[in-house]
């Protein structure tokens, strides 16, 4: 035998996945509610996203950097590539970046994503220890920080974007890629419509995002599409989003609210597909996920309907996660029961 | 940067079955090799009787020894015609060395001798055949029905389709021989749902044979999941003890009936060959004893460019470090692997381990429903106890777990570990 050969304990085959992989399905799948908060909330959204994921990787590497010791600061780029220690290649900061670039209003002052992002990043992740260590979403932490910190900028809503009037004065000139305030018309959400004045809003609009909100939260038609590519990739199982929007249906339709109204305003369809599934912060049993996305239902509920917030998904996700950790134990019970066997004769 | 790039593939969460082809055809024969090595021990403390002395000249299925002690003494026979090179410890495929018997062969080509004809039908009689089965339980009425497992859990053996699917009527005869001689009244063959055809072949085979049940099961069964099957299947309600249940390889079954209507003695069986360095994944009739090396040349491997070789399945087969083991006749196949990248110099950053991100691919895929992330948590920090009563020895070693962990987390490992462990030092555990 010219080359020895390997001895290693079974299996010997992988299915090839990467948390890498994984990290970028849900990068893909906000793709569609990106280009929708493009449209809807004009080009500025792309400034927004662009300085939040800048602001996540950089705050993630700068941490990781001076938790490696020893880490020697020149070969900077060289060492991002290949040292173990430093990973926002792995794609979690960008994805919290891409989630804290979609919770924050379309007209908010540049700083504000940037630091939204890196206190999601060290605030709500690193602090306690890194990817897969964290109690709460980061992103919703950061947003949550925010609203506490500059509630005037995080409820400054506008009407959709008008690029009707923007491209007609749009020439070669940089001066005139300035937004102006005759864009950005001030207009409240469905939810605080529905709240304060009772005005129901079109179902037309409010699916395909032609409301005021949050950046990523308006479109629910994107927000599906996303969600659907990552169910197809197994990224992401039915359960949470599944449990989470029927239980938000019945329980307003209980109420005596409009059900389809409430499913497709505010975050509701973000933060079912894309933030109460985060891997990380979710109960890791089937039985587990499916209260989970009962609880936030009930809690979403509870807040929409008799709190004093308009909106209650980020509240609801981030309680939700704290009892994470509770429904975990009372689910995985281990249970001497062989999933395979079913549809016996016995004999 | 291999494994950066995003892949729109969808991934797998069961391993595809990469034997497909090869049970739709014959067997292909491979019985003249060279040499054989045959193993007179299963374990090295085994106690065992060896028969002949080197350069003497044997015939294929001359009694060479017989293995074990007391009543249920099993004969061992020589597999092709040839003369003893040496007796000696050689490496098992169970990774141990064990005392075994080398011929090498003349170039004649003669039918096996036949079990002499004094030998009644009996348990006697299987046992000159040298047939591995559990004896003490058989005999003596510990048994009160008999299963048989006719699923392929490993992706890349195809041996029970093959044989449901070629050999059903010797299945069935075999299964209902051992009926007869060990007086069991019942038995059941699990056929996978997914493969209907085999189903059908299975009830074509069976006939009029009313004793033998065929039973639809909706994934395939680790051979260490068969306990678990039995004592699902079997419970009862009413509080009554069920009944005990006794697993014989399918493999055996046409040996049995070759021992009591031909009386020939179990010196072939078939095995699956393939993996990454096998032009296509086949099956081959060879005899007992045969080294993997020689099965592998046979069809059509490049033994230089193999990085791995492995007896049984992808997901729970023992890697072997030599290529010279036997074929025994516990070998369900062989998986000769060319792996590129696999020393951790050469991984890409996207392929190490790295944390767990607790996605629950683990969780959904494991068979008796276990947290393994969970477990294996425990286990590393060493807190043996709180894995134990998170069902640490529920697992089944069925591999699933680290085949699908994105994180790259040897989870079937450290749990194996884990559970030796308690095996080598009972006290630390639980304490």
């Amino acid at each position: 035998m010219p080359n020895p050969l390997i001895v290693s304990g079974p299996p010997y085959i992988k299915n090839g996945e990467t948390n890498h992989c994984l990290m970028f399905d849900v990068y893909i799948a906000a793709v569609p509610v990106m280009l929708a908060a493009v449209f809807f909330a004009g080009p500025y959204a792309i400034v927004v996203i662009a300085l939040s994921i800048l602001s996540a990787m950089a705050t993630e590497a700068i941490i990781q950097m001076i938790k490696t010791p020893g880490y020697r600061f020149r070969p900077v780029v060289y060492n991002i590539l290949t040292s173990d220690r430093i990973t926002i290649l792995d794609g979690s900061a960008l994805v919290t970046g891409i989630l804290v670039a979609f919770n924050v209003p379309p007209q908010v002052p540049f700083w504000l994503p940037v630091v939204g992002s890196a206190v999601a990043i060290s605030l709500g992740k690193q602090i306690f220890g890194g990817l897969g260590h964290n109690i709460f979403n980061p992103a919703l932490f950061a947003r949550t920080f925010l609203l506490a910190a500059w509630p005037a900028h995080m409820t400054s809503w506008v009407a959709p974007f008008d690029w009707g009037s923007y491209l007609g004065r749009l020439s070669w000139f940089p001066s005139t890629w300035k937004i102006q305030a005759v864009d950005a018309v001030s207009s409240a959400t469905p939810l605080t419509l529905m709240k304060n004045e009772g005005v129901l809003t079109p179902y037309l609009n409010l699916f395909l995002g032609n409301t005021g909100g949050c950046i990523g939260e308006t479109c629910a038609l994107a927000v599906l599409l996303g969600g659907a590519y990552m169910l197809y990739k197994g990224t992401i199982t039915w359960h949470i989003p599944f449990t989470y929007l029927t239980t938000v249906a019945i329980l307003t339709g209980l109420f005596g609210k409009d059900p389809v109204f409430h499913l497709f305003s505010g975050g509701l369809m973000l933060g079912a597909f894309f933030m109460a599934t985060d891997v990380v912060t979710s109960p890791v049993t089937k039985w587990g996920r499916i209260w989970f996305g009962v609880g936030c239902g009930v809690i979403t509920v509870l807040i929409r309907l008799f709190g004093s917030f308009p909106e209650g998904v980020s509240y609801s996700i981030l309680i939700m996660n704290a009892c994470t950790p509770l429904i975990d134990r009372y689910t995985g019970g281990a249970r001497l029961r062989l999933q395979v066997v079913g549809n016996l004769r016995t004999p | 940067m291999d494994g950066f790039l995003p892949t729109f593939i969808r991934r797998k969460q069961t391993p595809p079955r990469s034997s497909g082809a090869a049970y739709d055809q014959p067997a292909q024969s491979f019985l003249d090799p060279g040499a054989v090595i045959i193993p007179l021990q299963e374990n090295p403390r085994d106690p065992y009787q060896c028969l002949v002395k080197p350069r003497e000249e044997v015939a294929a299925g001359q009694k060479i020894g017989e293995r074990g002690e007391g009543s249920f003494r099993l004969a061992v026979h020589a597999t092709i015609s040839g003369k003893v090179k040496e007796v000696e410890t050689h490496p098992a495929p169970q990774g141990v060395h064990v005392a075994s018997v080398v011929i090498e062969s003349q170039g004649k080509e003669e039918p096996p001798l036949k079990i002499p004809a004094e030998t009644e039908v009996g348990p006697d009689l299987l046992l000159q055949a040298g047939i591995p089965l559990n004896y003490p339980r058989l005999s003596g009425g510990n048994t009160d029905i008999l299963m048989v497992n006719g699923t392929e859990f490993e992706p890349n053996l195809a041996v029970h389709p093959y044989l449901l699917r070629q050999e059903a009527s010797r299945v069935v005869g075999g299964l209902a021989t051992l009926m007869d001689i060990f007086s069991i009244s019942r038995s059941c063959v699990y056929v996978d749902r997914s493969q209907p055809g085999l189903l059908w072949a299975l009830e074509e085979a069976l006939g009029k044979e009313k004793r033998i049940v065929p039973c639809r099961v909706r994934q395939a069964i680790p051979p260490a999941g068969e306990a678990e099957l039995a004592r699902e299947v079997l419970k009862r309600r009413n509080g009554s003890s069920p009944p005990r249940a006794t697993f014989v390889d399918m493999a055996f079954l046409p040996a049995v009936r070759a021992a009591v209507e031909e009386r020939l003695p179990f010196i072939e069986r078939v095995i699956t060959v393939s993996g990454s360095g096998i032009p296509r994944p086949l099956n081959v009739k060879v005899r007992v004893g045969t080294p993997f090396e020689a099965v592998i040349r046979r069809c059509g491997g490049d033994l230089e460019r193999l990085t791995q070789i492995v007896m049984g399945g992808a997901l729970t087969g023992i890697s072997q470090p030599d290529a010279q083991v036997p074929v025994t006749q516990q070998t369900p196949g062989i998986l000769a692997l060319v792996s590129f990248a696999m020393g951790k110099g050469h991984q890409s950053k996207m392929y190490q381990e790295g944390p767990c991100i607790r996605c629950a691919k683990c969780v959904d895929r494991c068979p008796v429903s276990i947290l393994p992330n969970l477990i294996a948590g425990y286990c590393r920090k060493k807190m043996f106890a709180e894995a134990e009563e998170k069902g640490l020895f529920l697992c089944i070693d069925c591999g699933l777990c680290t085949y699908v962990c994105p994180a790259r987390i040897p989870l079937a490992e450290i749990l194996r570990e884990a559970k030796s462990r308690k095996e080598r030092h009972p006290e630390e555990v639980g304490s």
